[in-house]
């Protein structure tokens, strides 16, 4: 009995008016069946999708890096939101794109990593979209009003700047080391998909300029972890205290 | 006491879950003795987004969990049991594992027709390719895509989609609408195209009104993508179960809830709407059986259960 458990729960009359459709609800029972490994599988799905299981097995199957821990989404802050949002700075510097600051939502993120191998369907699970990378210029009231529109969300993956959420507004803010200068233009570098003002980015219509790229996010990641592969690296982003909360 | 127990083992090795149904129906039956009664078990899922293998034998949280194979067989084998059964999606059926990126969503339609759905609606990442990308694949669906509350007029799904469906099971008529989510700040605007999204409470009135009172329908069920609830004021399946008058059911999505026993909603008649949501990933099959007399009577008895399924579990 030990496998099963299960609860009853109350009894309750209640009363519903006499019109209406011709016949009366009377119970209501519900379940929830929780899908396992051990469960029985039905063989005209599993031999309907096969053919394209192999395909996909014989090409996202390979181990593109190996990480040293799992890596998880977190708020302000997690090693998955660093990870992914360095992984966009490094792979876009090395394509020679100028910008200040690398932002994506965390929204975004679909999967934690998990500590060992690190397979190419893991990114593309990680990262399912086809979102290209989008420069956004900001005046420095709006790079303001950025900031503040992640620290209203609680926090988001970014690389190239510092800053604290203090009620819901960001302080304190660095950009690559340098104190944010209000009087200044910025570059923030984003998906397609924040620079058109999906998951609630309205800011992003504030741009004073903007230029989308021919150069995907995910392939972004991986170009990332082909470098760290090939420099012989394990993954193992950590936390750094670039978002804090006052 | 040591009877019962024998009796209970071996239900639970012949039966799906069994123990837990086994108490409620004699119950049940103690209670409406002398009633002739119809049951309708409806079955449902959300968000499976693509996820047609089990999540891999990694050792992380969900290993071996998940997957249409092993839900197919769940579905069949409760079709063996059950004469009146509902299979429904509440949407997002795409995206998340690369059977989406190369096939754009084939194989999770023609599989949904295998396990012969009755009726699903589009989530917001249904309309990851575009709503061309979606129409693309309608014509491997067998079950209709329910959306009341998008226009889909000047888009490639025009005409492709109902506001409603009305299902006859065993002499009961279920109707069952469809709700999608605002898509401005969610989809790219290329994505969703001329789609319009109208407010979906008035749709719900309107639809409820007209599956129940002009219908005459004894069950009226919702498939949202709406989300469970929100922190901030916006319209959710909890707000929407509360202005609603005829919705005894909401199925909801997006929001990725995984919900153990559905909420129990008091709507605007004062009556109970409940509201489900299973997570996502095809983690979970959602199953409400209900009862419905052929007396008129006034009384209706309600019973909840709830069982888990341990992963040695075998059925």
């Amino acid at each position: 009995m030990q496998k099963l458990r299960f609860k009853i729960g109350i009894v309750t009359l209640a009363f519903l008016g006499a019109c209406g459709p011709k016949l009366q609800l009377a119970k209501t029972e519900k379940q929830l069946y929780p899908i396992s490994a051990e469960m029985p599988e039905d063989s005209a799905i599993l031999s309907f999708y096969q053919p394209y299981k192999l395909k996909l097995d014989s090409i996202m199957n390979d181990v593109l890096a190996v990480s040293s821990k799992e890596i998880k989404k977190g708020s302000p802050e997690g090693t998955l939101n660093n990870f992914f949002a360095d992984a966009m700075y490094d792979s876009a510097k090395e394509k020679g794109i100028e910008f200040d600051v690398a932002y994506t939502n965390s929204g975004g993120l679909r999967i934690s990593l998990p500590e060992g191998n690190i397979y190419r369907y893991k990114i593309f699970e990680l990262m399912p979209f086809e979102n290209a990378f989008t420069r956004v210029k900001f005046k420095g009231e709006d790079m303001q009003k950025f900031f503040d529109y992640i620290a209203e969300s609680g926090g988001d993956p970014i690389s190239g700047a510092r800053f604290t959420i203090a009620n819901k507004k960001a302080v304190d803010i660095t950009i690559n080391g340098k104190p944010f200068d209000v009087t200044k233009d910025y570059v923030v570098l984003t998906s397609d998909y924040m620079a058109n003002g999906g998951d609630g980015g309205v800011i992003f219509s504030k741009n004073i300029e903007r230029k989308d790229l021919d150069y995907k996010l995910r392939d972004a990641i991986l170009d990332y972890l082909a470098k760290m592969n090939k420099e012989g690296k394990k993954l193992n982003p950590v936390l750094d205290g670039r978002i804090k909360i006052k | 006491m040591e009877e019962s127990k024998l009796n209970r083992r071996r239900f639970l090795k012949t039966s799906v879950g069994g123990a837990a149904l086994l108490a409620l129906g004699l119950k049940s039956n103690n209670l409406f003795a002398a009633e002739e009664t119809t049951k309708l078990t409806i079955l449902h899922t959300n968000d499976v987004h693509s996820r047609i293998d089990a999540f891999p034998m990694d050792g992380s949280r969900n290993a071996g969990k998940g997957g249409v194979a092993a839900r197919a067989a769940l579905i069949n084998k409760i079709r063996s049991e059950e004469k009146n059964v509902l299979l429904l999606d509440a949407g997002d059926i795409f995206q998340g594992t690369p059977y989406f990126n190369y096939w754009g969503g084939e194989l999770e339609i023609k599989m949904m027709s295998m396990m012969n759905y009755d009726a699903s609606i589009m989530g917001n990442h249904d309309f990851d390719n575009g709503v061309e990308g979606f129409a693309k694949q309608l014509k491997f669906a067998n079950f209709p895509i329910l959306n009341a509350n998008y226009n889909f007029t000047d888009t490639a799904m025009e005409g492709k989609t109902k506001g409603y469906q009305i299902f006859k099971k065993g002499g009961l008529k279920i109707g069952v609408y469809g709700l999608g989510i605002e898509l401005t700040g969610l989809v790219n605007p290329q994505q969703y195209g001329n789609t319009k999204y109208l407010e979906p409470i008035a749709k719900a009135v309107e639809m409820e009104r007209f599956l129940k009172l002009d219908q005459k329908c004894d069950l009226v069920i919702c498939l949202s993508h709406l989300g469970y609830k929100y922190k901030e004021n916006k319209v959710s399946d909890i707000v929407l179960a509360q202005n609603t008058y005829y919705t005894d059911l909401i199925i909801g999505g997006h929001t990725h809830t995984f919900l153990n026993v559905p909420d129990s909603i008091k709507n605007k008649n004062g009556n109970e709407t409940l509201v489900n949501q299973v997570g996502f990933a095809g983690l979970n099959l959602g199953r409400i059986d209900y009862d419905f007399n052929h007396l008129k009577s006034k009384k209706v008895s309600y019973t909840s259960a709830i069982e888990v399924i341990d992963n040695n579990f075998k059925i």
